[in-house]
Formats: structure tokens, C-alpha cells, sequence
């Protein structure tokens, strides 16, 4: 029977050392950048250019159809919709500080984790519709331009798309992160209780 | 070297061997250890100029180990905890000496604990003194004498319960 001074021993008596030294982590800093930071990112980047380009057609382009440049402000909406979300997750991230108490810490990673959750499905949900209305209302205009079979096979693009985000994509991500962020929220809910 | 360098390098060789132990007790993992050890330090390096010396360098140090151990559940693939059964400990026991078999199994009762014992014993273990570990944990001290006093406890129980086998 030991008691704990002699399990202190044990400890102490331990070699246990890292196997990494002061320049492997200086070397790792540059290679390890956050990968989330640099995803949502490229995400911003890749939208900007996305914006700049409907703006240019829509300002390049005589459109005649109302219904051009409603979808075109749609599309608009939709990318300043998804830049700020983009943004204001950038900026969620910078302010998660690592020297905080753990319980308030795992706070802000629920907050931030929930609020990813709800961008991700209920929020993208409406991100794909007005996106296919968008398509919608663009094609209008072209419609009344081109024969039959164009517009079959442009609407049925348009339908299937909009089917394949939503029925395809979407349920496929919900059901696999649903399980993992439940999973995940409950830990931390758990490890916040223990620091209480 | 440059200055920035070598104030790292000071502080790295003062506190990685602790911070080793902190993410060693936490996962059970040697591997695992070493990867949160260099988040932990990368993280040091980054923010090394916010550091405001309100506090020891060393408790600042350990409050991102630990937030980084515990955010590193969400990346952890939920592994079960080995069980200490008699044949484990027995095959374990051939291969290293019993000195190393008694640091391996009092790592195993340490991660048979709740996650926030295994930051606080481990701290305790290598004598960080208690209104630091206060600190690091964001609790009053009354609440972590309490606590360690019941970790104490149910660590030695469970040693000592596997070492009858």
C-alpha cells in the first residue's frame, strides 16, 4: 500500500522529457498557422473576387430585364452576407485568448462552435435559396432569348443544383456534424462544470 | 541568436520539462504530449509580447497548456481509456523496469481521472505551489485545497488498487 508522498516520489523520480527543443517550435511557428484561420481566410478572398466580378458585369452589362438586376443584387447580398459572417468569425477567433480561466475559455469555444453550427445549416439553408432565386430571376432575361431547349437544360441545372445543396450536401454534413458537435458541446460542458 | 530567441530558449528549457509532464498526465500519450507541447509553446512564442508580467511567466505559460489540453479533446478521436486489466499491466511489466513500470501505471491512474484532475495533480505532483495553481485554474484556493485533497485520495486508491494485481 502506497500513499500519495511515496506515488510523489514515483513522480518525481520520473525521466520523462519532451522530445522537442526550443528550435523545432520556432521552426513549427511559421508552418503552423491556425488552418481555420487560413480556410475562412481564403474563403473571404475567393467571395471578394466573386463580388467585384458581378459588380462588374452589372455595371458593363445593359441588362433591360427588372429581373436581372434583382438576381444581381441577390447575388450581391449573398456574397456581403457570407463576407461578414466570414469576418465576424475571423474576429471571434482572434479574441479566443488562450490566458484566460479554462472555464471562460471553454465558454467562448462553445459560443464560437454553436455559432458555426447554426451558419452551417440553418443559415446556409437560406444562403442556397436565395442563391437559386437568384439563378432564377438572372435567367429570365437570357431565357427570352434562346430556344427551348436551352432553357430546359438551363433549368434543369438550376434545379438540380439547388436540389444537390440541399438535399445531398446539406443532410449529408448535418447528419456527420451533428453527432460530432453534440458530442463536442457536452465535453466542454462538462470540463466548464469541473472548473466551477 | 536573436534577443527574442534567446528570452524563448531561457524560458523553454525552464518550464517544457513540466509542461511535458502537464500534457503527458493529461493524455497518456507520449506522442500526444509532445504535439500539445509544442502548440503550447508556439503559442508562447506568439503571444510572448502580450506577456504583461501581472503574473509568473510560468503561470502564464501553464494557463495555455492547460486551455490547450483541454480544447485538444475536440481533436482527441475519443479513444476509450485502457483499462488497467492484470494482463496489460503484467505484458507492460516485462518490458521495462519497475521503476518505469511505476511511472507508466501512476500515468495510467492519472488518466483515469476527470480532465481537470490531471492538470491539477499533475501541478501538484511537480510541487507548483498552490495559489499558483489557483491561478492557472481560475478557482478560489479554499475551492482547490478541496479538490486536491480528494484527488490525493482517489489517485493513491486507485494505484493502489492496481497494484495488488
Amino acid at each position: 500500500m502506497k500513499n500519495f508522498d511515496s506515488l510523489v516520489d514515483i513522480w518525481q523520480a520520473q525521466n520523462s522529457k519532451p522530445d522537442i527543443d526550443y528550435k523545432t517550435v520556432i521552426t513549427q511557428v511559421n508552418k503552423s498557422k491556425n488552418k481555420l484561420i487560413l480556410k475562412l481566410f481564403w474563403g473571404l478572398i475567393a467571395m471578394a473576387i466573386a463580388l467585384v466580378t458581378i459588380l462588374f458585369l452589372w455595371l458593363k452589362t445593359p441588362f433591360s430585364y427588372t429581373t436581372t438586376h434583382i438576381s444581381l443584387l441577390v447575388f450581391v447580398i449573398c456574397c456581403v452576407y457570407y463576407m461578414v459572417l466570414q469576418i465576424k468569425n475571423l474576429t471571434l477567433l482572434s479574441k479566443n485568448n488562450l490566458t484566460e480561466t479554462p472555464k471562460f475559455y471553454i465558454e467562448k469555444i462553445q459560443k464560437f462552435k454553436q455559432l458555426r453550427y447554426k451558419e452551417n445549416t440553418r443559415n446556409y439553408f437560406f444562403y442556397t435559396l436565395a442563391i437559386g432565386v437568384g439563378f432564377i430571376l438572372y435567367f429570365i432575361e437570357f431565357f427570352s432569348q434562346v430556344n427551348a431547349w436551352v432553357i430546359a437544360v438551363s433549368l434543369m441545372f438550376i434545379i438540380l443544383w439547388f436540389l444537390g445543396s440541399y438535399m445531398y450536401i446539406l443532410k449529408i454534413y448535418r447528419k456527420r456534424e451533428e453527432k460530432a458537435i453534440n458530442q463536442m458541446l457536452q465535453d466542454l460542458e462538462r470540463i466548464k462544470n469541473q472548473f466551477d | 541568436m536573436n534577443p527574442q530567441e534567446k528570452v524563448f530558449k531561457d524560458i523553454f528549457e525552464a518550464n517544457s520539462k513540466k509542461i511535458y509532464h502537464l500534457c503527458y498526465g493529461y493524455t497518456n500519450d507520449e506522442d500526444a504530449a509532445n504535439d500539445l507541447l509544442q502548440e503550447t509553446f508556439i503559442k508562447v512564442w506568439q503571444n510572448l509580447a502580450k506577456f504583461r508580467e501581472q503574473s509568473q511567466i510560468s503561470t502564464w505559460i501553464y494557463r495555455i497548456a492547460v486551455n490547450t489540453c483541454l480544447t485538444y479533446l475536440k481533436k482527441e478521436k475519443r479513444q476509450h481509456k485502457e483499462e488497467l486489466t492484470p494482463n496489460i499491466i503484467e505484458n507492460k511489466a516485462e518490458e521495462v523496469s519497475d521503476k518505469q513500470n511505476q511511472i507508466n501505471q501512476l500515468y495510467a491512474c492519472i488518466a483515469l481521472l476527470e480532465e481537470n484532475e490531471r492538470l491539477i495533480i499533475t501541478m501538484v505532483m511537480d510541487e507548483i505551489p498552490y495559489p499558483e495553481i489557483a491561478e492557472i485554474a481560475g478557482i478560489s484556493d479554499g475551492n482547490l485545497r478541496v479538490k486536491i485533497h480528494r484527488i490525493k485520495q482517489k489517485l493513491t486508491e486507485l494505484y493502489n488498487q492496481y497494484e495488488k494485481f
